[in-house]
């Protein structure tokens, strides 16, 4: 056995053991669904960031970095993380006020119907399996590149891993599990960057030999490697601009995220929690692109998401590997236990709203519930279907697209009807779908403007305003909106406003350092002025 | 291109946590003159 794979099986255990622990807390509907809405900012932090990256971050955008997109994935990286800021005060705090256990319960109580609720569950649904089978699939083939054993038994190790504390303990655990996770893969992402760049001969001689690299040319420049997307640098741009802007909205509005507001303490706790979670966000990410470019330096023959694995096993010393492969772990079991959490509460909730006569019995009912799909999933994900990478690619943009202009003018608009926003759902759904299966059929190059995101939510207004205008706002959904508008009396500790507001200072001034840790760490040196 | 680039990202955070000081501001100075009643 080696010490890799006893490394993983010791972080394992204690994820499992600090689950089932801490769902032996867990009484009520409440503490399953939105762990007794009384969280504190410290956990709201860890699950937001924890649930938002994966194995995806940690493999796969750290493989687009080496194959040469540094500056795409970059711009991508930084205005994603914006969006826990824009998506606390637009969105965030007014779903938090709303007292809903799901977040397509919101929608079908402020717009007074059910169709919407079931529609925005399946829109979750289809979303979010996409992203836990992804989640486990990369969960997999990391265990069986560092443990050799064979995928199946993998899927198998992994399932069981995240699902057993997820069904026992709810939100409660995954809050809990969540935020250890963070720390684990914030302190290895961290470890990692000395023991890299050490490797690849210091910080500066690793940015100079990128800059003059023949093997992939172009990796830190500001257009990219032109051989990898397209074949001009404005298109770059254009594509990580439009991403960027998919990935805000969806740290803005998707289940996966904003769905921690719900069990936040209160109001203050979601503001406050949006600003460190984009700061944690950030650095993360932008550390591990780091990481992942000094990589290509040292060695660019390698698959470009096995270059993390690559590290943490050859340019570190082994213990620090351990660690850095125990973060990537953590980094999928997080995610894909809120995906599965969410999975279970949107059908149970929100679809066949299925209930017990007594608070025992819900409780019971919703594990149920929970563990049906998982093993759907695991099912699934056992026969490995190669399409993943593509059905996970959709996830976001669809959320985007389908949930992004809905879910802001649901707080914002008064003009907006439950017709509108199901039109408009349906919309940006279908269009956004439709348009990535055919761009991805059609052999000419399909335009950047034409991407399935725009389309999608162009056509998700068009539907809003088309719905609107068909059955105008009910008198019912005016008093639903008018509630959301007025600020509970709890929120008004002069204490809580104070500590609010100096967050926001704090931001502005992240803001300064990134621009300046920027400049010397990437573009100085990559210009020779350093 | 690459320094415009550094700046460019730098003030699109700085601009965010302009926005979000702003917005809390707003919503929360009310209350602190009003003694917390909601206008």
């Amino acid at each position: 056995m080696n010490v890799y794979l006893i490394g993983v099986i010791i972080s394992l255990a204690v994820y499992l053991l600090v689950g089932m622990f801490v769902g032996r807390k867990v009484k009520t509907v409440n503490d399953y669904y939105v762990a007794g809405r009384n969280a504190p900012t410290i956990l709201i932090v860890g699950s937001l960031v924890a649930s938002f990256l994966s194995t995806g971050a940690f493999l796969g955008d750290t493989g687009e970095v080496y194959a040469g997109f540094f500056v795409p994935i970059i711009i991508v990286g930084v205005m994603q993380a914006t969006g826990y800021l824009w998506g606390s005060c637009l969105f965030g705090r007014y779903i938090r006020r709303s007292e809903v256990l799901t977040v397509p319960e919101y929608f079908g109580k402020r717009f007074d119907s059910e169709a919407l609720r079931k529609t925005s569950a399946i829109i979750t649904i289809f979303a979010v399996c996409a992203y836990m089978l992804s989640a486990m699939q990369g969960i997999s083939t990391l265990m069986t590149g560092i443990t050799g054993l064979e995928y199946k038994y993998c899927v198998l190790i992994a399932w069981v891993s995240f699902t057993l504390f997820t069904i026992y303990s709810g939100s409660m655990g995954v809050l809990i599990t969540d935020t250890i996770m963070f720390l684990v893969f914030l302190s290895a992402a961290i470890i990692a960057v000395p023991f890299v760049t050490d490797f690849s001969g210091g910080w500066f001689n690793a940015i100079h030999n990128l800059a003059n690299s023949t093997t992939t040319p172009g990796i830190i420049s500001w257009h990219a490697n032109l051989d990898y997307l397209y074949p001009t640098g404005a298109q770059n741009i254009s594509w990580a601009v439009i991403y960027g802007l998919v990935w805000m909205l969806v740290v803005m509005v998707s289940p996966w995220q904003t769905s921690r507001y719900l069990m936040a303490k209160n109001e203050h706790t979601v503001l406050r929690s949006a600003v460190w979670a984009s700061m944690g966000v950030m650095v993360t990410t932008l550390l591990l692109y780091f990481v992942a470019a000094f990589v290509q330096s040292v060695n660019p023959d390698l698959v470009p998401s096995q270059s993390m694995i690559w590290a943490a096993m050859n340019a570190m010393p082994t213990i620090i590997g351990v660690v850095l492969l125990a973060g990537i772990l953590a980094a999928g079991i997080s995610s894909a236990s809120t995906f599965l959490s969410l999975i279970g509460f949107s059908l149970t909730n929100d679809i066949f709203k299925i209930k017990g006569d007594s608070e025992k019995k819900n409780l019971s009912v919703s594990r149920i519930g929970m563990l049906i799909s998982s093993l759907v999933i695991l099912a699934i994900a056992y026969f490995n279907p190669p399409q993943i990478f593509v059905i996970m690619y959709f996830g976001g943009t669809v959320i985007a697209s389908s949930w992004g202009p809905v879910a802001l003018a649901s707080i914002w608009s008064k003009k907006l009807s439950k017709t509108g926003a199901l039109l408009g759902m349906i919309f940006g759904f279908i269009t956004c779908v439709v348009v990535k299966i055919v761009s991805g059929m059609v052999s000419f190059d399909w335009p950047i403007y034409l991407d399935s995101f725009i389309l999608g939510v162009v056509m998700g207004i068009v539907g809003m305003v088309i719905g609107s205008y068909i059955k105008p706002v009910s008198q019912v959904e005016i008093e639903e909106r008018n509630k959301l508008m007025i600020t509970p009396e709890c929120e008004k500790k002069e204490e809580d406003i104070n500590k609010t507001n100096k967050v926001g200072y704090y931001y502005i001034s992240f803001g300064i350092v990134l621009a300046v840790a920027m400049l010397v760490a990437w573009a100085l040196p990559y210009l020779g002025i350093l | 291109m690459e320094i415009i680039l550094c700046v460019a990202l730098g003030l699109f955070v700085v601009i965010t946590g302009v926005f979000f000081t702003v917005f809390t501001h707003k919503q929360f100075s009310e209350f602190k003159r009003n003694g917390g009643e909601n206008k």
